[in-house]
């Protein structure tokens, strides 16, 4: 059985426009996608809609998707705007590639609507582009998940220790011989880990019979 | 040329003839282990201070043929009684245990030793599949993994977790970490095309074992050529031929005589040749290997060879150390070896050993040196 991923848009009260795809029910899981759109991860949102209400939207100017675009802090708050208003509550929040640093930006400035946060292979943290917040990792609260995988081209592996260091619960996970798309390339073992970081929270960490 | 003093820790002895593999432990007398396992260790101390460049041991279960069950304690055994040359570990073998297990131990070593370990992390012979349960199918893959593991677990620096095809381990974080930065030197045991490649691409050494000068070239040719593929030379200490028997004398033909009755019977055990068919069989060596994969399947049925076929083959070292130096000259040539593990468990008593231990340090070392 495959949820049916359902194209919904919404308009905020700030006046952004945000397209997302919805599917499932269960806790709210949200993910933030990376650079593209979010269509090449639909298997995997599907996967996860079998025992989440998975909610993806199109981060602003992708897609019909307004608002704030200029730095990844003004795009976290128009995510939390959409949080607030189509979940009405904390969420588990999965921030991939150059979404990671929205996905960073939200558990920061607003820690209240982060149940938990996944990053995924996050870009832009040893390089420049995300400063600011690569200063400011030690304020995120939430239980911390990073995956990657170990056969990435686009950012090695190595890069993830920079989140361990910083983040107080996190926990890294290497997927052996995955490649940067962890959706495409590792899916089985994405949609595993994720799901028992959900069910089990930092409890994951135990192994279980 | 380096010299590796090969540790093999055999038992020695069985008061019975034994065909069957494994071979029953009830013939087993500790007596007879305490006093061998300290004789041995007084033979690696001996080679520190005369002067060989590594003292290597290697994993082996099940027989009277090797006590090293747990090679990392036999290589931290050896740390406490070493104090230059390096400690070889040819190896643990990697898809039979818990790779994890395996950084710790191998860095536990390193610190040890002050920073001498050389990591040897390899398959095994088809045999060794029967001791843990491994399906020997799953071998390749187990290793590639575990190695990356491995080498993960000696690296990165912050906490990690792993999820793998074989491996899961959600918390990783190695205490101690391996003396050596950024790495210990690695190699793997390379008798096939496909292991050639792995360590050419990895840029680590290539270990040469249970094989002939024959079998051995086409590999280690091939790791030359993917080397150079990929834009770098492997060092002179990177091939590692071995583990050769030696037999010194002052002519050729003292020391032919004295190799002749104990290299000229049938030494193969039946029940292990039994063992490597049946995991042959099994899918050891994949699809792409049927050369090896005969040869372990025929082993032993061409009958024994003659002492003149085992040196054209470059299976032993015999002669005077002339002709000796000839013969490590010939393997540098073929293969491109530069470090050769020595086996100075000829069949000989406890003096014969040391004396051609001691023998060998004076005059074949300084020579094989300078090649």
């Amino acid at each position: 059985m495959s949820a049916r991923l359902e194209p919904m848009c919404t308009d905020l009260r700030s006046g952004a426009r945000i397209e997302y795809l919805e599917a499932g029910s269960g806790a709210p899981v949200v993910y933030f996608h990376g650079v593209g759109s979010v269509s090449r991860n639909a298997e995997l949102m599907s996967d996860l809609a079998e025992r989440y209400r998975v909610l993806a939207p199109l981060r602003p100017a992708y897609g019909g998707s307004t608002g704030a675009s200029d730095s990844a802090r003004e795009e976290a708050e128009v995510m939390a705007e959409f949080i607030c208003q189509i979940v009405g509550g904390p969420a588990h929040v999965i921030a991939e590639s150059a979404g990671g640093a929205v996905g960073c930006w939200l558990a920061i400035v607003e820690p209240s609507l982060v149940e938990s946060l996944v990053l995924v292979a996050p870009t832009g943290f040893v390089d420049d582009t995300n400063v600011e917040v690569r200063e400011r990792l030690g304020e995120i609260a939430s239980p911390t998940l990073v995956l990657w995988g170990t056969a990435d081209e686009i950012v090695p592996a190595e890069c993830g220790q920079i989140f361990i260091r910083n983040i107080p619960n996190s926990y890294r996970i290497l997927i052996y011989a995955a490649a940067h798309s962890l959706a495409v390339s590792a899916r089985r073992q994405f949609v595993a880990l994720v799901s028992d970081f959900i069910r089990r929270g930092e409890r994951f960490v135990v192994a279980e019979p | 040329m380096k010299a590796s003093f090969f540790a093999s820790l055999p038992y020695g002895r069985v008061a019975e003839p034994v065909s069957r593999w494994p071979v029953p432990n009830r013939l087993f007398d500790a007596d007879q282990a305490v006093h061998v396992v300290a004789s041995r260790m007084d033979h690696v101390a001996l080679a520190d201070e005369l002067g060989f460049d590594w003292i290597g041991c290697a994993e082996h279960h099940y027989s009277p043929g090797s006590l090293a069950s747990n090679v990392s304690a036999v290589a931290a055994a050896i740390t406490q009684r070493t104090r230059h040359a390096r400690v070889c570990i040819m190896g643990a073998l990697l898809p039979l245990n818990n790779p994890v297990r395996i950084a710790e131990e191998y860095a536990l070593v390193d610190t040890l030793s002050g920073g001498r370990l050389v990591a040897g992390l390899l398959r095994g012979a088809p045999y060794e599949y029967l001791v843990y349960n491994v399906p020997p199918a799953e071998s390749r893959s187990r290793f590639e993994e575990a190695w990356e593991l491995v080498v993960r677990a000696w690296s990165d620096t912050e906490p990690f977790g792993w999820e793998g095809e074989h491996y899961h381990f959600r918390n990783v974080s190695i205490w101690p970490r391996p003396v050596q930065q950024p790495l210990p030197p690695i190699f793997i045991s390379g008798s096939s095309k496909e292991s050639a490649e792995f360590a050419a691409r990895r840029r680590i050494g290539l270990g040469l074992a249970f094989t002939n000068l024959a079998a051995a070239k086409p590999s280690a040719d091939y790791y030359f050529e993917q080397a150079a593929e990929q834009g770098w030379q492997p060092g002179a200490d990177q091939v590692i031929y071995g583990h050769l028997p030696v037999y010194l004398a002052d002519t050729d033909e003292e020391a032919f005589a004295m190799a002749r009755p104990r290299v000229e019977g049938n030494h193969l055990v039946p029940g292990m040749m039994k063992a490597n068919r049946l995991v042959v069989e099994a899918g050891f060596f994949g699809t792409r290997n049927p050369e090896l994969q005969r040869r372990f399947q025929t082993m032993g049925s061409g009958g024994p060879l003659s002492l003149e076929q085992q040196l054209e083959l470059g299976t032993l070292l015999c002669g005077s150390p002339t002709t000796v130096l000839e013969q490590l000259a010939h393997i540098r040539d073929e293969l491109g070896a530069g470090v050769i593990s020595l086996n100075f468990e000829t069949g000989g008593d406890e003096d014969q050993t040391l004396a051609q231990i001691r023998r060998f340090a004076k005059d074949v070392l300084p020579g094989m040196h300078q090649l």
